[in-house]
């Protein structure tokens, strides 16, 4: 696959450099990139369309600045990954605010940003080539990963919990949980297999997915909690 | 004898004893192997230890002590191949399993020879009786034994063994073995008794006096191991507390020479030699350095502890990327923000500021909440070998007073508000991440599922 980038930054010259890292880091890494270049926060916001899978944001435009570019894309496009860039790292600070858990402070070195590049295109990468896919009674279907909340077993049947609908299939949890191994799942207690990244909270023995609780089992508490921090520590680095 | 004739204890449960005692501390030992290959070991030690005694039982009265040596050394065998512990451990073990056989094998054969002397019965009857009571006898003392050991190997930090460690359970068995067979070699001390009956209760008893003595040996281990403990930990927690209060004092320094510049441009401003100026600029500049430190994140505590290890990372020529949410840490006390976020950084900027190329010393950092869980993540490239022992991560710091306990006091202020700690290293990123679940959530969140 095709990594899409886009670099916004009006200091022609800092955009040259980042434009030279990401060629040299194509070339080291036989990864595939097509770069965008805009002048401001401004041109990338008009008429945004969500095609790239990273955007690196320059903070001190002059026009537009790039936290508030930033806002605007993220209302648009909630997985484009955001890497902001400055002189200033007090401006990055609040990164959180739109899920930039990370920074490039100028003058920009290779090694600094090839490590960056790095992690966003893995993340890409594995975002790309997560799919379940099972038949129903009628039907084949193919879910993304990130669709799926958790999935129940209930008298040999398994209830796939998606976004929109519930899907129920034959099959053993046993045989879903080698499945999805390779996607951070974890059995919670014998009826629920959880998809971590969609975890919203834990209260005592209850984890937390949108408007389900689903309950932990006690000696399954402390395993679940540590596969979920590590699922999260993963996360930046 | 006057008479009466002593029968010494069969080899076959000499043999049982000693292979139930390995078994139990092996059970709590880190192992080496798993599944089948681990019960053919304990399968294997049985009847090799059994073969041995029924040996030795056969041989001459003079190889009475080698051939109780040996079997002291296939006890040694057995725990060194089933765990995964250093030999001067397995003696250790080994030795502590020798007290509990002998006495375990005295007890169970003074009880027995008691009830069957009386009785007039058939070899066979005999001998069902004393199986059964052989299985009677071990399996209470074992149980027990079991249940005593637990609450000293719960604690895995205090398996460490040390050569002293060694030499007091070592002088324990010495003497306990002396002392109690002594009436068997000779009736003619003043600790020799003259009956069989008081012989065997002789032998228990002083057996009994050495299983008190090598269990109160390891009760003073723990103690002392709790009191290095806390006393350590207090100390890191004071240093980082120290460190905050002398932080803040920096700053607010900070604070007012930033204020003072106006006038020092004013100064510069009215210099008319170009070198002078230029000099007076360069002073200014590495003097305004540190307040591009300065961090305002939300939490004022998490500022100062920020702004100070910032400066040491410019100091030490250290990238640090943070991106916080500070107003998440309110709910946390001054102490446990002083030591999760005193602790980790100063372990991270460690980890970084030895690497030789300056562009890889990076330290990132990101606290933020993701609904209600707020997660706190430490990253730092680092170059060195990190050296693990019992699946836990050991320091690689040089004061060794130190030792591990920076780790260890993140864990328990975490653990203070139900967060878990993760440890996880990946292509020269070594990454600490704390997640705590927020409780604050004010959602009416309904329970579509019935608990199953």
């Amino acid at each position: 696959m095709r990594i899409k980038i886009a670099i916004v930054e009006d200091d022609k010259q800092s955009a040259k450099i980042l434009a030279s890292y990401i060629n040299r880091y194509s070339k080291e890494n036989n990864v595939e990139i097509d770069v965008m270049h805009y002048n401001d926060g401004g041109q990338i916001v008009y008429e945004y369309k969500p095609i790239y899978d990273i955007i690196f944001l320059d903070i001190e435009m002059r026009l537009l600045d790039g936290v508030t570019t930033a806002k605007h894309i993220r209302r648009l496009d909630k997985d484009v990954i955001l890497i902001f860039i400055t002189n200033m790292p007090q401006y990055a600070l609040k990164g959180y605010e739109v899920g930039a858990l990370n920074y490039l402070l100028k003058p920009i070195t290779y090694f600094a940003f090839s490590q960056e590049l790095k992690r966003a295109i893995e993340k890409v990468q594995s975002k790309e080539n997560s799919y379940l896919i099972f038949s129903t009674k009628d039907e084949i279907i193919r879910l993304h990963i990130s669709e799926i909340a958790f999935i129940e077993s209930m008298k040999h049947k398994l209830i796939i919990h998606a976004r929109q609908k519930q899907y129920v299939i034959t099959g053993t949890m046993k045989e879903m949980e080698n499945k999805l191994e390779r996607f951070n799942f974890f059995r919670c207690n014998n009826c629920y297999l959880v998809n971590l990244a969609r975890v919203t909270g834990v209260k005592d023995n209850l984890a937390i997915i949108d408007d389900y609780e689903l309950l932990i089992s006690r000696p399954r508490k402390k395993a679940f909690m540590e596969a979920l921090t590590k699922f999260f520590g993963d996360m930046i680095l | 004898m006057n008479g009466e004739v002593i029968r010494h204890i069969p080899r076959f449960h000499t043999a049982l004893a000693e292979w139930a005692a390995c078994f139990i501390l092996i059970l709590f030992l880190k192992k080496r192997f798993k599944g089948w290959k681990f019960v053919l070991i304990v399968i294997l030690s049985l009847i090799i230890q059994s073969l041995w005694q029924y040996t030795a039982g056969k041989l001459p009265l003079a190889y009475w002590i080698p051939g109780m040596m040996f079997a002291v050394f296939l006890m040694w065998a057995f725990i060194f191949v089933a765990c995964d512990v250093t030999a001067l451990s397995a003696l250790y073990w080994c030795i502590h399993a020798f007290i509990i056989a002998e006495f375990a094998a005295s007890f169970e054969w003074q009880i027995t020879f008691y009830i069957t002397s009386n009785l007039a019965l058939k070899h066979l009857v005999q001998q069902l009786i004393e199986y059964a009571l052989l299985f009677v006898i071990y399996s209470v003392v074992f149980v027990l034994n079991y249940f005593l050991e637990s609450r000293y190997m719960k604690n895995k930090t205090i398996l460490e063994i040390r050569v002293r460690d060694l030499a007091t359970v070592f002088g324990i068995a010495l003497s306990v073995f002396v002392i109690s067979n002594l009436s068997f070699v000779t009736q003619h001390t003043p600790f020799s008794g003259r009956y069989a009956v008081e012989i065997f209760y002789i032998r228990t008893l002083v057996d009994l006096i050495g299983l008190v003595l090598s269990y109160s040996q390891r009760e003073q281990k723990l103690w002392m191991h709790a009191k290095t403990e806390i006393n350590a930990l207090q100390n890191v927690l004071n240093r980082h507390y120290e460190q905050y209060r002398h932080s803040k004092e920096t700053i607010e320094l900070i604070n007012r020479t930033y204020h003072d510049l106006k006038h020092q441009i004013a100064v510069i401003r009215a210099e008319k030699n170009p070198q002078k100026k230029a000099e007076y600029l360069d002073a200014l500049e590495s003097g305004i350095k540190y307040y591009e430190a300065q961090n305002k994140t939300g939490n004022a505590v998490l500022d100062v502890i920020l702004t100070s290890k910032y400066m040491a990372c410019i100091d030490n020529k250290i990238h640090f990327s943070c991106v916080v949410d500070g107003k998440l840490l309110d709910f946390m006390d001054v102490l446990d923000i002083c030591s999760i976020f005193g602790n980790a950084l100063e372990n991270a900027i460690e980890g970084a500021k030895n690497i030789k190329d300056e562009e890889r010393r990076l330290i990132k950092l990101a606290v933020y909440a993701r609904n209600n869980l707020l997660i706190i993540n430490f990253g730092n490239y680092y170059e060195s070998k990190l050296k693990f022992e019992n699946g836990h991560l050991i320091t690689t710091k040089k004061d060794h007073t130190l030792h591990g306990y920076g780790i260890k006091s993140i864990k328990m202020a975490a653990a203070k508000y139900g967060g878990t700690v993760n440890i996880d290293t990946k292509d020269n990123w070594f990454n600490l991440s704390i997640l705590i679940p927020l409780q604050n959530s004010n959602k009416n969140e309904v329970n579509k599922n019935e608990e199953v």
